[in-house]
């Protein structure tokens, strides 16, 4: 099977690794941390947007993240990868604002009021199409628990690993697959409903 | 293999994770089996949406405004961090410590200065102190006396009334150490009680010594600030603290600190005494008998000819030539005087300078001083000597 390119990958050519930063850093050069955050800012954005599906919510979380990175990076000891350690810390940040946010959108909008998913700007078929499947798609990864979100988002839209998605979620890499096995199929519950109606012949 | 197992693998198998062999094995279970194509198909197809769901950019300025944040924590850290790699620099610790003391040192030396300057012209009025009767009329002793001198009266008059020691034997012994403020003083209270051959040499005054004079108890004046300006450019040399000192050092030689310049720029240029006084400092031709009527003086020339004696190294013009640089310095000094001492005070000056102008209906301020009993504060100008400035 065919997998895209990881879509978050880092853009910038330079051949300076992520550790040299971080001893830089734990030096006291602080532009190394900026060098750090244009490496993993559109990951670590993009997983917690994905996670919790609010652009402005994900940009606040994101910038949380990393002044947590930067005000815990006398700890980081380099045995992990620094963005093993950065989706730790940004898994953290994204469960905890996600249920904050669960508990106040259960307080303030009644239950039959959906929040409104579709476009309502007019474009052409196959664009609406896509942008529905999308959306589709972005309701059903919020509907599933914290922990199998965490794995698909990791393992399907990062494409991480087995073993670091481990280290990440500090289980062992036999737990990522029975865990990733069964958010897969939670999600292809969520989902069988468009894919039986629109998609039955896909 | 059967579908379980299949359903088992399907997550590796769509991952690519698996080994060649079970990738055969479970690739030719799932083209044989509808419900597991199916399955894999479903599952695969869901991958399929999540990885293609579109990466949004960041958004704008996010790295700075992270920048921005950092750098408000920076600074403490930053401190911290430049003092200990200012520690773990090229400067050695030694040396450093080196410096720190160094600087140390000179400062504390020139805070020495002054007060070593200034201890011979204590000296001076302890022993003037000293070699003063408390009998004198109409001055009554308001001025704190020594310590020193007053002990010094009362082992005199103990060596008075039991004389166990001969005069002459106690006078060869003293005469060993003619500096000595202690036996200066003993001699001099002995010499009156007992009326011995020192006494009667000097006719003319009969019970007083012929070099010490004015006779009365110490004045205290008290020196609150002291101005110096150089002829020509206004030399600012040093800063020192007010301190105690003799009208008589108004002939010393002595370097007194603090520029003029330096003064007006403090307060002390502002204040307002009540008298001024403009005083020119004698020739030195002319002062030289004068200094011969203070035994104050007297010891400290005599201090000032044994220094030079003792170092050989020491030119003897030098001391010469110091003086009569600093006699071209005009001066200006604050003095605290008791009203009742105020015409005390002026003999004294004119004793020791010629005096140019002086304050006029000065009754009236004395009357009202006195009746508050507060302290007069008096300017006195020292203007160069005449010969200095002729020189110039």
């Amino acid at each position: 099977m065919s997998r895209k390119s990881k879509p978050t990958e880092p853009m910038l050519p330079d051949t300076i690794s992520d550790a040299d930063y971080v001893q830089k850093l734990q030096r006291g050069q602080t532009d190394a941390f900026e060098a750090l955050i244009r490496r993993h800012e559109k990951t670590i954005f993009n997983l917690i947007y994905r996670m919790l599906n609010d652009y402005d919510e994900a940009a606040e979380t994101s910038q949380e993240v990393f002044l947590s990175a930067y005000r815990a990076i006398g700890q980081f000891r380099g045995d992990a990868n620094f963005s093993t350690w950065l989706y730790r810390i940004a898994l953290n940040h994204a469960t905890t604002r996600r249920k904050s946010m669960n508990a106040r959108h259960q307080r303030n909008v009644p239950i039959d009021n959906t929040e409104p998913v579709s476009d309502p700007q007019p474009g052409p078929a196959e664009s609406m199409e896509k942008q529905e499947v999308r959306e589709t798609v972005q309701r059903a990864l919020n509907s599933l628990s914290d922990d199998d979100a965490a794995v698909i988002l990791l393992r399907d839209l990062q494409d991480v690993p087995y073993e670091e998605v481990a280290r990440v979620l500090e289980v062992p890499v036999g737990t990522v697959k029975s865990r990733l096995h069964r958010a897969r199929q939670a999600l292809k519950c969520e989902l069988a409903s468009y894919f039986y109606a629109g998609r039955k012949a896909v | 293999m059967n579908c379980e197992e299949v359903s088992k693998h399907l997550t590796e198998y769509l991952d690519n994770t698996l080994d060649t062999a079970m990738t055969t094995r479970v690739a030719t279970h799932v083209i044989s089996c509808a419900l597991c194509r199916a399955e894999s198909n479903e599952l695969a197809d869901c991958i399929q949406q999540v990885a293609t769901l579109p990466a949004l950019d960041a958004p704008l300025g996010f790295a700075q405004r992270i920048m921005a944040h950092v750098h408000d924590m920076e600074p403490k850290a930053s401190l911290w961090r430049r003092l200990m790699l200012s520690l773990t620099s090229r400067v050695p610790v030694q040396a450093t410590a080196f410096a720190v003391v160094a600087v140390c040192a000179i400062a504390l030396y020139q805070n020495q200065q002054p007060l070593r300057q200034n201890s011979d012209v204590n000296l001076a009025l302890r022993h003037q102190a000293a070699t003063t009767p408390l009998d004198q009329k109409n001055l009554t002793p308001t001025a704190v006396v020594p310590t020193t001198a007053l002990k010094d009266r009362e082992s005199a008059a103990k060596t008075t009334a039991t004389p166990k020691v001969p005069p002459e034997a106690q006078k060869k012994a003293e005469s060993n150490s003619p500096r000595s403020v202690l036996s200066e003083a003993t001699q001099s209270q002995q010499t009156k009680a007992t009326g011995t051959t020192a006494e009667n040499a000097n006719p003319e005054s009969p019970g007083e010594p012929p070099n010490i004079a004015p006779k009365r108890p110490p004045l205290r004046v008290q020196e609150v600030a002291t101005g110096r300006e150089s002829s020509v450019f206004g030399d600012p040399r040093s800063f020192s603290f007010p301190f105690p000192a003799p009208i008589s050092a108004l002939r010393s030689s002595e370097s007194r600190p603090m520029a003029l310049a330096l003064e007006r720029a403090t307060h002390f240029g502002d204040r307002v005494a009540d008298f001024e006084f403009t005083v020119r400092r004698r020739a030195p031709q002319r002062r030289e008998p004068v200094e011969n009527l203070s035994s104050a003086d007297a010891l400290q020339k005599s201090n000032e000819t044994d220094t030079s004696s003792q170092g050989a190294s020491r030119p003897a013009s030098a001391p010469a030539a110091a003086r009569a640089r600093i006699e071209s310095i005009a001066e200006i000094r604050f003095y605290n005087v008791a009203a009742e001492h105020f015409e005390i005070f002026k003999k004294d000056l004119a004793a020791e300078a010629n005096i140019e102008s002086e304050p006029k209906n000065t009754a009236k301020e004395l009357d009202a001083a006195k009746q508050t009993d507060r302290q007069l504060l008096i300017k006195v100008t020292i203007l160069p000597a005449e010969s200095a400035s002729n020189n110039r």
